[in-house]
């Protein structure tokens, strides 16, 4: 008790060099909490690509069709029934999910953080839009934190409104059960909040992984031409064997559609894993070599802070103190200034495995920092640490 | 009856050919309630003598008897508990910590002593009265005279009602006037039953001890 007066007092005597110290150590453990954070989404992100793709291979389908062709398709005034019909027998007879974020969802609403926003335009701002068949909920094994995910009926029901799942993000703004209107009349209500970090995979496109948090999700629902392209380009087939693709080709060729090349996902997925790695690799390598910079300010105030209470301490052990109470004063002054950034790393990672290690980092750092003035206090007598502080 | 005995005690620096040996073979015997003068020229280990007596320091070589027991064979925590509840040291330059008032300098050594809180305040309280600098409990050590200083860290070395006072040239930096003074309490200190050690060139603080004893090339001379 004696100990953390003592360091509490050193603290608030020197408040300007204590405040730059905590902003350095907090600077430190949010810098080292964000790489523990990317590497365990990293090691997350491989354990998903795993179970997305260890059981079977999955495919997507490039559109190699001659433009003529294409434009013909697309005029033709039965290709909406046609391209359903492909669309049906795609997902009715192959494991197949559709995951199409082709689109945008278009609102007028103001209330909602601007960030959000991907696109502007004179009606209104444009979302993020993922249109998802009842396949793609097996498959990403979707989970929500508040309400419900969709229904078997979310996909079959052809009502006014539309079912909506929206991404953690927008919880600050909607709640279950809300309506929402887009610019086009249509009318969306709430189901349920996906969890953080919440993703989807779209290698055929962009080779990106989307976090969902900010993405507005419903069920697809497709109604026209431009519905129907859309939604067969963003299915993915399920299969162990790559040669139950032809049918798709032939279905598609006897209904005087598309010429497909199917390309293997898992060898996309790999290319896209190995590309993530690459980048988390950089930015976590940027970030060790600032976090770095930071424990050596750190230290570096704690050794100037020790020299300079040197002879405090040397008078306190000449009245009776021992070493060890000394050693704890400076260990209690050194967590002091890191339970702050502890406390904030909780507070934005909550109880996770990013939260224990950056404390038991800092733990770790806390004491390394505290074995120099331990050597120095025992290795020199009273009467040499009063002399040499003069 | 002695209440420290040392025997042979020798403190060497150094190794080899460079070794110096700040005592060579000292013996001296303290008897309980006796003021004594330890003087010497510069160098002849008076202070390493008195580092030593008072637990800051270890000999090389010899034995101390503190009340008839060996402490040279204690551990570090029994050194501690030893300087904090038997001794009472004065050093040289007074040690007070200069960012405290002269209140948090005269508490150090009874945080270390596990006495309660309300019966601390109330010692320190009688200490300063004692010493005449009840008025300053408040002021920072920085902010004080010499003199004043000086009896801040004799205030900080009996707080604790330790049985021996060490002083380390107590008179060294003050004026005549207040050098006197200071002796002056070191009397009432010794009066009260305390063994009193002091380190001094001063002759006028020696002839106010009960004995002198001379040291001279790390020896009794």
């Amino acid at each position: 008790m004696n100990q953390l007066q003592y360091a509490w007092d050193d603290l608030k005597s020197q408040k300007t060099r204590n405040i730059i110290l905590l902003i350095q150590i907090l600077a430190a453990l949010m810098l080292f909490s964000l790489v523990l954070s990317l590497l365990f989404n990293l090691r997350s992100f491989s354990d998903k690509l795993y179970q997305l793709t260890g059981r079977q291979d999955i495919y997507f389908s490039r559109d190699m069709t001659d433009p003529g062709r294409f434009a013909e398709i697309m005029s033709s005034p039965d290709s909406n029934y046609r391209l359903k019909e492909l669309y049906s027998f795609m997902t009715n007879n192959y494991t197949a999910f559709t995951a199409d974020a082709q689109q945008l969802m278009w609102l007028n609403d103001d209330n909602l953080d601007g960030s959000f926003i991907v696109r502007r335009s004179d009606t209104g701002k444009g979302y993020n839009l993922l249109k998802i068949n009842e396949t793609y909920l097996k498959v990403y094994d979707l989970s929500t934190v508040e309400g419900t995910g969709f229904t078997s009926q979310d996909f079959q029901a052809d009502g006014n409104t539309i079912p909506l799942l929206l991404g953690f993000n927008f919880r600050s703004f909607f709640q279950l059960g809300d309506t929402i209107t887009d610019t086009g009349g249509s009318k969306y209500q709430v189901t349920g909040f996906l969890e953080k970090s919440t993703y989807f995979l779209q290698p055929g496109k962009s080779g990106e992984i989307y976090l969902l948090d900010t993405w507005f999700v419903i069920p697809v629902h497709p109604k026209s031409i431009v519905d129907y392209d859309s939604a067969i380009m963003s299915t993915y087939i399920l299969a162990e064997n790559p040669s139950i693709l032809e049918t798709i080709q032939q279905k598609s060729t006897e209904l005087g559609l598309y010429t497909f090349e199917f390309r293997s996902f898992t060898d996309q997925m790999q290319l896209i894993q190995e590309d993530f790695n690459i980048q988390m690799s950089l930015i976590g390598f940027m970030l060790i070599v600032i976090l770095l910079f930071s424990i050596t300010g750190l230290t570096s105030n704690i050794a100037q802070f020790i020299d300079s209470h040197t002879r405090e301490f040397a008078i306190h052990l000449l009245c009776g103190a021992q070493v060890n109470s000394v050693i704890q004063r400076i260990l209690i002054h050194i967590f002091l200034m890191i339970m702050p950034a502890c406390i904030l790393v909780f507070i934005i990672h909550r109880f996770s495995k990013t939260t224990v290690f950056t404390i038991l980092f800092s733990l770790m750092i806390g004491c390394l920092v505290a074995i120099y003035p331990a050597i120095k206090l025992s290795r020199l007598g009273i009467n040499s640490l009063l002399r040499r502080s003069e | 009856m002695s209440i420290i005995q040392v025997e042979g005690l020798v403190k060497a620096f150094g190794d080899g050919e460079a070794e110096v040996r700040a005592l060579n073979g000292l013996s001296l015997s303290i008897r309980k309630g006796e003021m004594v003068a330890i003087m010497g020229a510069s160098g002849s280990g008076k202070s390493t003598l008195l580092n030593i007596l008072g637990c800051l320091d270890n000999p090389t070589e010899g034995t101390y008897m503190l009340k008839g027991k060996n402490i040279l064979s204690y551990s570090p925590r029994e050194m501690a508990a030893l300087r904090n509840r038997q001794f009472g040291i004065i050093v040289q330059d007074f040690a007070l910590v200069d960012r405290y008032n002269v209140y948090r300098n005269v508490l150090i050594p009874l945080t270390y002593s596990k006495k309660p809180i309300q019966s601390r305040r109330k010692r320190i309280d009688e200490v300063l009265s004692q010493l005449g600098i009840s008025d300053k409990k408040h002021t920072l050590a920085l902010k004080l005279s010499g003199g004043q200083r000086q009896r801040v860290a004799i205030a900080r070395a009996i707080v604790n009602n330790p049985e021996i006072i060490l002083a380390d040239e107590p008179t060294g930096s003050l004026d005549s006037k207040t050098g006197l003074e200071v002796i002056d309490i070191f009397r009432e200190i010794n009066q009260l039953g305390k063994t009193v050690i002091i380190v001094t060139h001063d002759m006028t603080v020696a002839s106010a001890c009960h004995r002198i004893v001379k040291i001279q090339d790390g020896k009794i001379a």
